[in-house]
């Protein structure tokens, strides 16, 4: 038995530097990502919170704390 | 998604061909492995029994599913132990889908004491009557890391 995750992968934007005016990481989703990638779960280390930004862009949250947000939501 | 063994599908009342029970014989043991770093999935779809039924769910076509589980096959199980690459073969094996992972993470400034993120992906489908949940996490692969949803 083999318990595996579907995933599609985003790229940091900007080298992953944070952006000047709010501090944060962007990410994308790139034109020639595979729709569908299959990985072990156990190579998944944990929940982000994305904030979207623009088309296929999203601003990557370090400031939220996952732990209220995994309990409420 | 969960791959099952024979033993597993047998149990649930399933019925293969030949070509795929040969299949399953050959590779699967009777023991399960045990989940990987504690991480627990739950939430199981009655309603998805193979890859057919997979790729109606969650809305991707068949055909990559199946190169994307020929592509994890060859990268990651042991020559004996590998998917068949046959189509025909490779979308009727048993598969079942989960749409929540448990993930524990250690807590801040504790080195004992875990949160459980639930992570969850229903893929097309509503969520609580409300709009499809398809949540963002953090992934390692072997040598670098980076960040997928």
């Amino acid at each position: 038995m083999r318990r595996l995750a579907g995933i599609q992968m985003l790229s940091p934007v900007n080298s992953g530097r944070p952006f000047d005016i709010h501090s944060l990481v962007m990410v994308q989703l790139r034109e020639d990502a595979r729709e569908f990638t299959l990985v072990d779960i156990g190579t998944i280390l944990g929940l982000a919170h994305l904030i979207p930004e623009g088309d296929r862009r999203w601003l990557f949250n370090s400031r939220i704390d996952l732990r209220p947000f995994n309990e409420s939501y | 998604m969960r791959l099952l063994n024979l033993n597993s599908h047998r149990g649930r009342g399933g019925n293969l061909g030949d070509d795929v029970l040969g299949y399953l014989d050959k590779t699967t043991s009777t023991v399960s492995t045990p989940a990987p770093r504690g991480r627990i999935l739950k939430r199981r779809r009655d309603d998805v029994s193979d890859r057919l039924d997979f790729c109606k769910v969650l809305g991707i076509s068949l055909d990559r599913i199946c190169l994307e589980s020929i592509r994890y096959s060859r990268h990651n199980l042991p020559t004996e132990r590998r998917l068949p690459e046959e189509p025909a073969i490779l979308q009727l094996l048993p598969v079942e889908l989960l749409t929540q992972l448990e993930i524990p993470v250690l807590a801040f400034q504790e080195t004992d004491v875990y949160d459980i993120h639930r992570a969850r992906c229903t893929g097309t489908h509503r969520f609580r009557n409300q709009a499809s949940r398809n949540d963002c996490v953090w992934y390692r692969p072997e040598a670098r890391r980076s960040m997928m949803r």
